[in-house]
C-alpha cells in the first residue's frame, strides 16, 4: 500500500509532467532568431524560476545551457519535501548524477584539461539550488581539494574511492603525457558512471511490486542502452578489442544480457543492427542509410526517443511510487537535452528542420 | 541558570606580548576569537589595518602527529601550561620537513617491500596450483603456445576480468582470494599470439601485473626457496615498519621538545587565527564571559605592559548588529538537560534560557508516564551499560539516567514494581485503580505548563518592549486570561454569563489588538494583514484546546504502562502449564520487560520531548543561538 509520501510525490510528478514543453512550443523555439529570444520565451515557461534573476535578452548560449541543466537538479530537489524516507534515499541516489558531474568537472579542472560539463561550476550550482546536498562526495573536501588525490579522498564511498585511486597514476598531472591525461579522465569517468548506474539499479532491484518493476525497467533500459552504445563507441572510435570493450560495461543488466553484449562486441560496428534484430533495441543501431557524419547523432537521437517512450510508459499506468519521479526527471532531462540542441542550432545556424527530427520527441513524426 | 553575559575584548600591542596574552587566554579557556573589525568598526583606520587568517603551525603539527602515529605511540603529554617558542617558524618548518622526508623514505621502502612480498606470495600460490595440476614453472617457459600472467586486482575488477574471460580466449583463475582482503591475486592463461589484446584487457581492469622472470623459474619451483624469500622480505618489512617507533624512542627528548614548541604555537595561533595588524601592532579580539573580563584585563596588564586593552559591552555590540555567542550556565544536575534544549536549538544571546524548566518538567513528564521501580532501575542499569560500551553518548546517557531515577521515584508513588501493583503500597495512587484522579491531574499539569509557556512569551515581549504583543497578543496576557477564563467557564456551575461576557471582551481585545497597540504604543510595527490576524487568533484559541488535550497522554501512558506490564505477566502464566513451561514463562517475562524498558521507554522519551518542544517551546521559544566556542589548550579532537 502506498504511503502518503508516495501519493504526494506521484501526484506532483504527474502535475509537473503537464508543464513539459509540447511539440508546438518546440517548433516555435526553432523559429526564433537568437539565443536571447529563446531565453525570454523560456523565462515565461516552467523555467521561469531558474531564469528569473538574469538578463534574458542578452543571455549567452553557455549561460542558458548551464541554467537549463541546473533546472533538472532544482526540480529534482523539490521532490525531497514530498518523498518519504526510503524514496528520499532513492532520490538522493538519482541526483548523485549531479555529484558525479561536479566531481568530473573538478577532476578535469584539477588535471588542467578544461571542464566536463561546460560551465557546471560547483559553487554556482550550489548557490542556485541551495537545498541540494552532495551525498556521494564531501562537498568541502571536493571544492578545497587541490590535487587529484585530494579530490578522490573527498569521495565518501570506500569502494568507489579505491577504484578511482587505482585508476589514477600517482604522479602529478603536469608530468603526464596528453594520452595519459585522456586515459585517466576516461577511466575515472567510466568508474563513476559504472558506480552510479550499478548502485541505482541495485536500489531499484531491491524494490518490490509495481514500483520496483517499473523503476527497474526505466533504469535498466538506460543501462542497456549505455552498455550497447559504449561497446559501439569503443569498437568504432577507440579501436578496442571486443574483450576489452566488454570490460567497460556496467554490471547491471536488464534486457541486454552478457550473451547479447558479447555478440554485439564481437560484431562489426556496422553490423550491430543485424545482431540486435529481434531485440527491443533493434531499431536504434539501424543507421545504415545515414551519412557517416550523422550516424552517431542519429543513434543518440534514437536512444533519446527510446528513453522518452520508456519514461512516458510509466505514466500510462496509474501506479504510485518513486517510478513517477524517476520518469518525470528522465523526461525533464531529455527535454533539456532537446532545448540545448535547439539553442545550439539557433546559435550556430544548423539546419533546423534536421534538428527537429533529432529531438527526443521528433517533430516530424506526427508530433 | 541563564545565558551568560558577554563582553568584547581587544588587545593591541607588540606581537611578542600579544602571543604571551594569547597563551594565558588559552589557559583561561574562555576566549572565543572574533574578527578585530567587529571591535574597531566605525573607527577610521583606513589601509593601515590588515587582517590575517589561518594558522601556519597547523601543517607542522599535523606532520608531527603523523610521525607519532607512524611510530604507533601516543603524542607527547602536553603540560597544563607552556612557554612561547623562541625558535623562528622557518627553523621549525625546516626541521619538521626534514623529519617528514625521512619518514616518507621509510614509507616508500615499506611499500616497495610490501609489493615484493605480494609477488612472492603470488608465486608461492601459483607454484602450489601448478604442482597440484602436475606442472611446474619450467614447463611454462618451454611452452610454445601457452602464456601465463599473474596480477593483483580489486574484487570489482576481478569480476570484470572474469566476465571478459567468458568472451575472450583466456582462462582466469583466482590464486589468493581471502574474504578479509580487498584485492584478489589471479593467474591468467592465454595464447602467445593474444598477448597484445591481453595487455589491453589488463590495463582496462587495472591489474597490477606481477612480473615472472623465466631465468628464476627454477627458484619458483622450490616452495621452500620461495618461502625463504618471503620470510626475508617480511623481516625487512618488519624492520622498516618499526623504524619510526625506534627513531621516536631514540630521539625522544629532542622530538618531544620540538612537538611541544609546535603544539604551543599552534594553539596560540588558533586563538590568534583572526588577528589583525595596525601599524606594526598586533590586534587580537574576542568574546569573553563578563565574569572573566577583570581577570583577562589583569592578566594582560601583567603579561603585556605595552598593550592596550579595549572592552565593549555585549549589549553595545549587539545593538550594532553583531551576533553574540551563547554560553549557558546551570546547576550541575540541570546542566545535563542543556542537551535537550540544544537538540531543539540553542537560545539566542538575549533569549530566556529554558533549561531549568525543561529539566524539571522532563523529569515530571517522564516519571508520570513511566513510573515503575523495577523498569526505572533497569533503565538506569541499561543506560549505564550502553554508555560504558560506547553505544550511547555521554550527554544523552546523563539525561536517561535521571529519567530512570525519576521513574523509580514515581514507581514508589504508584506502588508499581515491574508493573505489579501489589508488592508495595502506593504513596500516592495506582494508575489503573485511580483513573478518575490521574486524568484530571495530567490535564492540570498541562494547564500549568502551558500557562508557564505563555508567561515566558509575555516576559520575552516585555524585554523586547513589544507591549502590544505582551498585553493583547493571543499568546500574551489577554490570551492567558482568556485561557483561564475559558477553563473556568467550562468547569463553573454558576456565573457562566459573567465569564462568557469577559471572554467576549478578551476575544475582541485580541481581535482588535493590532489597532489598540498602534493607538496606545506608538511605533510598534504590525506585520500582519487583518484577515491573517483574525485567523491567527482563531488558530491560537483552538491551540489552547488541542495543547491542553495533548497532556492527557501523561495519564494515558501511565495506564498503558500498567496494562502492558499486566499483559506480559498474563502471557507468562498462559505458557506455564505447557511442557518446559517454567522456562518459557521466565523467557517471556525477561523479553517482555526488556521490550517495555526499551520500546516503551523510547516512546515515552519521544512523547516527553514532544510535550517540551511542541506544547511548551512552541509558545515562546525562538532559539537559533550560536554556541560560545572558546579556543582550548587541548585540541577538540584530542
Amino acid at each position: 500500500m502506498a504511503g502518503g509520501g508516495s501519493v504526494a510525490e506521484s501526484v506532483k510528478a504527474r502535475i509537473r509532467r503537464g508543464t513539459l514543453i509540447q511539440s508546438e512550443e518546440f517548433r516555435l523555439l526553432l523559429e526564433l532568431a537568437s539565443v536571447g529570444e529563446i531565453a525570454v520565451h523560456l523565462g515565461k515557461s516552467a523555467y521561469a524560476a531558474i531564469l528569473k534573476d538574469f538578463n534574458l535578452e542578452e543571455m549567452r548560449r553557455s549561460e542558458l545551457e548551464f541554467l537549463l541543466g541546473v533546472s533538472v537538479l532544482a526540480e529534482g530537489v523539490t521532490f525531497r519535501h514530498y518523498a518519504d524516507l526510503s524514496d528520499r534515499k532513492l532520490l538522493d541516489l538519482w541526483l548523485e548524477s549531479f555529484d558525479i558531474t561536479l566531481f568530473k568537472n573538478h577532476f578535469r579542472r584539477t588535471m588542467g584539461t578544461g571542464e566536463w560539463g561546460g560551465h557546471m561550476d560547483a559553487g554556482r550550482i550550489l548557490g542556485l539550488v541551495s537545498d541540494f546536498r552532495l551525498t556521494l562526495v564531501d562537498q568541502e573536501k571536493l571544492l578545497s581539494g587541490g590535487t587529484l588525490r585530494d579530490i578522490v579522498a573527498a569521495v565518501r564511498s570506500e569502494p568507489l574511492r579505491a577504484a578511482l585511486s587505482e585508476a589514477i597514476p600517482s604522479r602529478d598531472p603536469s608530468e603526464m603525457s596528453g594520452a595519459e591525461f585522456q586515459k585517466t579522465s576516461f577511466n575515472a569517468g567510466m568508474i563513476l558512471d559504472r558506480y552510479y548506474f550499478d548502485n541505482l539499479y541495485a536500489a531499484a532491484a531491491a524494490l518490490g511490486g509495481e514500483e520496483g518493476r517499473m523503476l527497474r525497467a526505466l533504469v535498466g533500459t538506460r543501462v542497456d542502452l549505455m552498455n550497447l552504445y559504449w561497446i559501439y563507441r569503443a569498437r568504432r572510435f577507440f579501436n578496442m578489442a571486443p574483450e576489452e570493450a566488454l570490460t567497460l560495461l556496467v554490471k547491471a543488466r536488464c534486457r541486454a544480457d552478457f550473451e547479447l553484449l558479447t555478440k554485439v562486441a564481437f560484431a562489426e560496428p556496422r553490423a550491430l543492427a543485424a545482431v540486435l534484430r529481434g531485440t527491443a533495441y533493434e531499431e536504434i543501431f539501424d543507421v545504415e542509410n545515414s551519412s557517416d557524419a550523422l550516424r552517431e547523432v542519429e543513434i543518440e537521437s534514437r536512444i533519446k526517443c527510446f528513453l522518452f517512450a520508456a519514461a512516458q510508459r510509466v505514466f500510462l499506468t496509474g501506479s504510485l511510487g518513486f517510478q513517477n519521479i524517476a520518469a518525470y526527471l528522465t523526461l525533464k532531462e531529455l527535454e533539456v537535452r532537446d532545448l540545448v540542441a535547439v539553442v545550439e542550432s539557433v546559435r550556430y545556424g544548423f539546419d533546423r528542420s534536421k534538428v527537429a527530427l533529432l529531438l527526443a520527441r521528433p517533430l516530424g513524426k506526427g508530433n | 541558570m541563564a545565558v551568560v553575559g558577554m563582553v568584547g575584548m581587544s588587545f593591541v600591542g607588540p606581537r611578542e606580548e600579544i602571543e604571551r596574552v594569547a597563551l594565558s587566554l588559552l589557559g583561561m579557556e574562555n576566549f572565543e576569537p572574533m574578527t578585530p573589525e567587529v571591535m574597531l568598526d566605525g573607527r577610521p583606520l583606513g589601509s593601515r589595518f590588515q587582517t590575517f587568517r589561518g594558522n601556519r603551525y597547523d601543517a607542522p603539527l599535523e606532520k608531527l602527529d603523523r610521525l607519532w602515529s607512524a611510530a604507533k605511540l601516543p603524542p607527547p603529554r602536553r603540560p597544563a601550561s607552556a612557554q612561547i617558542s623562541s625558535v623562528p617558524f622557518s627553523e621549525v618548518e625546516a626541521r619538521v620537513d626534514a623529519l617528514v622526508r625521512t619518514m616518507d623514505g621509510w614509507a616508500a621502502k615499506v611499500r616497495e617491500l610490501q609489493d615484493q612480498y605480494e609477488v612472492w606470495r603470488a608465486i608461492l600460490a601459483f607454484g602450489e596450483a601448478l604442482r597440484q595440476a602436475g606442472r611446474e614453472f619450467e614447463g611454462l617457459a618451454r611452452s610454445f603456445y601457452g602464456r601465463a600472467a599473474l596480477g593483483i586486482l580489486t574484487r570489482e575488477n576481478w569480476r570484470r576480468l572474469s566476465e571478459a574471460g567468458l568472451a575472450a580466449p583466456i582462462l582466469v583463475m583466482p590464486l589468493i582470494d581471502e574474504p578479509d582482503e580487498k584485492t584478489i591475486t589471479a593467474a591468467v592463461f592465454y595464447g602467445g599470439d593474444y598477448r597484445e589484446d591481453m595487455e589491453k584487457i589488463f590495463s582496462s581492469v587495472h591489474m597490477r601485473s606481477i612480473p615472472l622472470k623465466p631465468d628464476e623459474f627454477r627458484l619458483y619451483d622450490s616452495a621452500d626457496a620461495v618461502r625463504y624469500r618471503m620470510e626475508a622480505v617480511e623481516a625487512d618489512l618488519e624492520g622498516y615498519r618499526n623504524m619510526p617507533g625506534r627513531y621516536v624512542v631514540e630521539s625522544r627528548f629532542e622530538l618531544e621538545k620540538l612537538y611541544l614548541a609546535v603544539y604551543t604555537m599552534q594553539r596560540v595561533y588558533s586563538l590568534c587565527q583572526l588577528r589583525g595588524e595596525l601599524s606594526g601592532m598586533t590586534v587580537l579580539a574576542g568574546w569573553v564571559p563578563e565574569a572573566s573580563q577583570a581577570g583577562a584585563a589583569a592578566m594582560a596588564a601583567e603579561k603585556a605592559p605595552h598593550a592596550l586593552v579595549l572592552t565593549e559591552s555585549g549589549s553595545d555590540l549587539e545593538r550594532r548588529g553583531h551576533e553574540l555567542p551563547t554560553l549557558l550556565r546551570n546547576w550541575p544536575l540541570v546542566r545535563r538537560f542543556q542537551e535537550i534544549v540544544r537538540l531543539y536549538s540553542l537560545p539566542s544571546y538575549n533569549e530566556l534560557d529554558p533549561t531549568f524548566v525543561v529539566a524539571a518538567s522532563f523529569c515530571l513528564f517522564f516519571g508520570f508516564m513511566f513510573g515503575d521501580v523495577g523498569h526505572g532501575a533497569l533503565l538506569v542499569l541499561g543506560t549505564w551499560l550502553f554508555e560504558k560500551k560506547g553505544l550511547m553518548g555521554r550527554e544523552i546517557a546523563a539525561v536517561m539516567k535521571v529519567a530512570g531515577a525519576v521513574s523509580v521515584l514515581f514507581g514508589f508513588l504508584y506502588g508499581s514494581v515491574f508493573g505489579k501493583e501489589e508488592l508495595i503500597h502506593p504513596l500516592w495512587l495506582s494508575p489503573l485503580k485511580d483513573v478518575n484522579t490521574i486524568l484530571p491531574v495530567s490535564v492540570g499539569v498541562g494547564i500549568a505548563f502551558l500557562s508557564l509557556g505563555i508567561a515566558f512569551k509575555v516576559y520575552n515581549a516585555v524585554r523586547r518592549r513589544e507591549w502590544g504583543e505582551a498585553l493583547l497578543g493571543p499568546e500574551g496576557l489577554a490570551g492567558l486570561l482568556f485561557y483561564w477564563l475559558a477553563l473556568a467557564a467550562a468547569l463553573a456551575e454558576s456565573g457562566r454569563g459573567v465569564l462568557m461576557t469577559l471572554l467576549a471582551v478578551l476575544f475582541a481585545a485580541m481581535i482588535f489588538g493590532n489597532g489598540i497597540a498602534r493607538l496606545l504604543f506608538h511605533g510598534e510595527t504590525v506585520d500582519e494583514g487583518g484577515v491573517t490576524h483574525v485567523f491567527s487568533i482563531f488558530h491560537a484559541v483552538m491551540n489552547f484546546v488541542s495543547n491542553t488535550a495533548s497532556f492527557v497522554r501523561l495519564a494515558a501512558f501511565a495506564l498503558n504502562h500498567a496494562g502492558l506490564s499486566g499483559a506480559v505477566f498474563m502471557l507468562g502464566e498462559m505458557v506455564e502449564k505447557a511442557p518446559g513451561g517454567i522456562f518459557y514463562h521466565a523467557l517471556i517475562l525477561l523479553l517482555g520487560h526488556l521490550v517495555i524498558v526499551g520500546l516503551e521507554g523510547l516512546i515515552v522519551f519521544i512523547q516527553t520531548l514532544r510535550l517540551e518542544y511542541y506544547e511548551f517551546f512552541g509558545k515562546f521559544y525562538s532559539g537559533g543561538g550560536r554556541e560560545f566556542a572558546p579556543v582550548l589548550w587541548h585540541r577538540r579532537a584530542d
